[in-house]
């Protein structure tokens, strides 16, 4: 609905509004203006209009087809209603924004009975106006410029240098004429430290210098050069497993007799199992309280590689049975290996007396 | 259910009257009692034994401001669509033309306790809560009489228990969780309505919210107004399930046919009920259409056929929907609808006329930075862009 919102029919709507009570008043024809079909749309052209003078159409109907410098865009009608004179052909090019273009009347109307020029002639003025109105108030009261009162001396800036808000700061703080600083920046943009090496605060060659590191680094040199080649270095060794050995003399040991019926190649082995778990479970690290098994089982590292034991009996002639234990802990045991087999040992000696 | 309904209308109603009072003029015969039946297919149920009432009765004259508010929304819409297009309203606006009997359904279905927070597509609502149609138009054209006294915009209109206008998409729903908690905490018998599009319901933040609400049985209406498209894209592009009304998963839904003013008005009778009886939570899918582009910049054909535009308004428009109801059931002649039209168009006119002579805002400080804290809690400095600019609150 176009016809109702365009400024200047509004101004006569308080005046219309009266008569609608008896409903007696027909409305005025409104000239329809040329829209911006986008924010940044200052003119256009028509391509075509899709009504002809004369014909109604319904809210939805495509009228016209605009071209602007983006692409071409069919302009709807918002409400139902006729079209009563096209002021603008097809082709026109360039037409401002707000030109009338056509005149759009009521369903019903007569539109032989409306006078064009005052409809249009009416729309001039209106568009005048409201195109300046909003430039006025955007004028601000307090000027950009920083207030002379808060520095003793004047600051000179060029006009077109557009310093960085902390350069600008900096400019202030110093009190510097940046009107005597060549910038190292990017197009000879006043950098912070320019400002600092104007002001003493830092050698004067360092900004230069520091320009010519970013320089460098800001290129990247992709040309190939094959790295130098490193020497062989040798693998590294595995730690050897860490051995203990012991002779445990079996008849002190022993406070049993070996007499016959007794295995001693079974107690020893039993006995050795034994104290190989018990080496194995005091060597791991105390659980958690919280501790919980099925969590535990996802969680847990790996089993480790088996405690590996090596038990030899050597056998004397004249002299009761001398058994000797030799513990071989794999390095992955290594911190721990001399005491597991310390640990070993005693669980050995215990077991072998424990009957 | 029917008696509770009519209670909230006539609430909603006396309430509404106080502040809108100029356009409503009394109709004759206004409190002829006019029995309504909606069809079966006027909603749609997730997770509820009972929908809302099929059968209910409704007054002449509040049929015919149902119409009229419609009307007058309508033309607010194309007013700013003309407006827009003739560069006096600049930046975002984004227009509800077709969705017209969603504002109003709900309005009419709540009362002025409850609270309302939207999307952008936020005119006709804030229309509904009691912005005058020059307030509304002022803001959008800039000046000093609008809602937000020119600052805010399209997206920043507030009124009275409308929370806005909310710029970032999807993020008035967690904020209309917090509304509704503050009825529950309050122990208010009121609910909150927050609106979000198609697009914005796939915001993981609206989850978030659906988890709260049910959690606390918050009294917050989740209301997703389906228009078919997010910006340019289909909805069924966009979204694994396009039934909306079941994306609260846990949360009963219900959907609502969103071009027909009465479903949208029983239906939010219905979440309003739900909600204030402590039910907790509901969402809403409000079937609608818009007719326009997603914003001004959008001419909306590219994406879709005109024939489609043209099928929706021709068969599914929401005034001309209640129009031939009106006729159909003989409440009101055409002469008493065409003078409804008139009547709701020249009262925009006129408001347009108004917003027109308005005031710009002045140009000073003391404006721009006024408002950015609530009176008394200022903090000592507000920074402009450069340090010359720094407001100070005396």
């Amino acid at each position: 609905m176009i016809r109702c919102v365009v400024p200047r029919s509004a101004g006569n709507a308080l005046q219309r509004a009266r008569f609608f009570g008896s409903g007696l008043v027909a409305r005025k024809a409104v000239a329809f203006d040329m829209p911006a079909m986008s924010p940044t749309m200052t003119e256009g052209g028509i391509v075509q209009w899709q009504v002809k003078q004369g014909d109604s159409y319904a809210a939805g109907d495509v009228l016209l087809e605009i071209e602007t410098d983006k692409a071409q865009i069919a302009v709807e009608a918002q409400d139902d209603g006729v079209m009563a004179k096209i002021l603008v052909q097809d082709g026109a090019k360039e037409i401002k924004v707000g030109t009338p273009i056509a005149v759009l009347a009521d369903p019903g109307d007569d539109i032989a009975s409306i006078d064009f020029d005052s409809v249009v002639s009416s729309a001039e003025p209106a568009t005048n106006t409201t195109s300046e109105q909003p430039e006025k108030p955007v004028q601000p009261t307090s000027s950009p410029e920083p207030e002379p009162a808060a520095r003793s001396t004047p600051v000179e800036v060029p006009e077109n240098m557009v310093l960085l808000p902390s350069v600008y700061r900096l400019v202030h703080q110093l009190e510097v004429d940046i009107s005597k600083i060549k910038g190292t920046g990017p197009e000879g943009r006043i950098l912070k430290g320019d400002v600092l090496a104007a002001a003493g605060k830092i050698s004067s060659s360092w900004p230069a210098e520091e320009a010519k590191i970013i320089e460098k680094r800001t290129h990247l040199d992709l040309s190939y050069e094959p790295a130098p080649k490193k020497e062989a270095t040798k693998p590294k060794e595995l730690p050897k497993p860490v051995i203990t050995q012991t002779i445990i003399d079996l008849a002190a040991l022993l406070e049993f007799s070996v007499d016959q019926g007794f295995n001693l190649d079974q107690t020893i082995s039993k006995a050795s199992r034994l104290a190989t778990r018990d080496a194995l479970l005091a060597s791991k690290p105390k659980p958690s309280v919280l501790r919980d098994r099925i969590f535990d089982s996802l969680t847990a590292p790996k089993p480790a590689v088996p405690f590996d034991v090596t038990l030899k009996v050597l056998k004397k002639k004249a002299s009761p049975k001398a058994l000797q234990a030799m513990v071989s802990v794999p390095p992955q045991f290594l911190n721990r290996g001399q005491k597991m087999g310390d640990i070993y040992l005693d669980r050995l000696a215990f077991y072998l007396n424990a009957k | 259910m029917i008696r509770a309904a009519k209670r909230t209308l006539s609430q909603a109603y006396q309430l509404k009257s106080s502040f809108k009072r100029s356009l409503s003029t009394a109709i004759e015969n206004g409190d002829k009692e006019i029995t309504l039946a909606l069809p079966e297919e006027a909603f749609e149920l997730y997770h509820l034994d009972n929908g809302p009432d099929l059968d209910f009765k409704l007054t002449k004259q509040q049929l015919l401001d149902m119409y009229r508010e419609m009307v007058v929304i309508r033309r607010m819409e194309m007013a700013a669509d003309a407006l827009y297009k003739a560069k006096e309203i600049r930046g975002f606006c984004h227009l509800s033309t077709g969705q017209e009997a969603i504002a109003v359904g709900i309005e009419s279905a709540i009362n002025k306790e409850d609270t309302v927070i939207t999307s952008y597509r936020c005119h006709g609502f804030a229309y509904m809560r009691g912005a005058s149609v020059a307030s509304i138009i002022g803001e959008l054209l800039g000046k000093a009489n609008g809602c937000s006294k020119g600052k805010g915009g399209s997206m920043h209109i507030y009124t009275p228990n409308f929370f806005g206008g909310n710029g970032i998409v999807g993020a008035q729903v967690p904020l209309g969780l917090g509304l509704g908690f503050a009825h529950k905490y309050r122990n208010e018998k009121s609910a909150c309505f927050t609106l979000y599009g198609d697009g914005a319901a796939n915001q993981g933040q609206v989850f978030e919210a659906y988890n709260m609400a049910k959690l606390w049985d918050v009294p917050v209406v989740f209301a997703c107004e389906n228009n078919k498209y997010g910006m340019g894209t289909a909805a069924s592009r966009a979204s694994a399930l396009t039934d909306y009304y079941k994306r609260g998963q846990y949360i009963p839904g219900l959907k609502i046919n969103g071009m027909d003013v009465l479903s949208c008005y029983m239906g939010s009778v219905f979440a309003k009920n739900w909600c204030i009886s402590g039910k907790g939570p509901l969402v809403l899918e409000y079937e609608t259409y818009r007719y326009g582009g997603h914003s001004m910049s959008d001419p909306g054909t590219t994406y879709r056929t005109r024939d489609e535009i043209k099928q929706m308004r021709s068969h599914h428009d929401p005034i001309n929907g209640l129009k031939a109801r009106l006729l159909d059931l003989e409440v009101a002649t055409e002469q008493e609808i065409k003078s409804v039209d008139k009547e709701a168009r020249a009262f925009v006119e006129s408001e347009i006329d108004v917003a027109h002579k308005a005031e710009f805002p002045k140009a000073t400080p003391e404006v721009l930075f006024e408002d950015v804290y609530l009176k008394g809690n200022e903090i000592p400095m507000l920074r402009g862009r450069i340090p010359s600019e720094n407001f100070y609150f005396k």
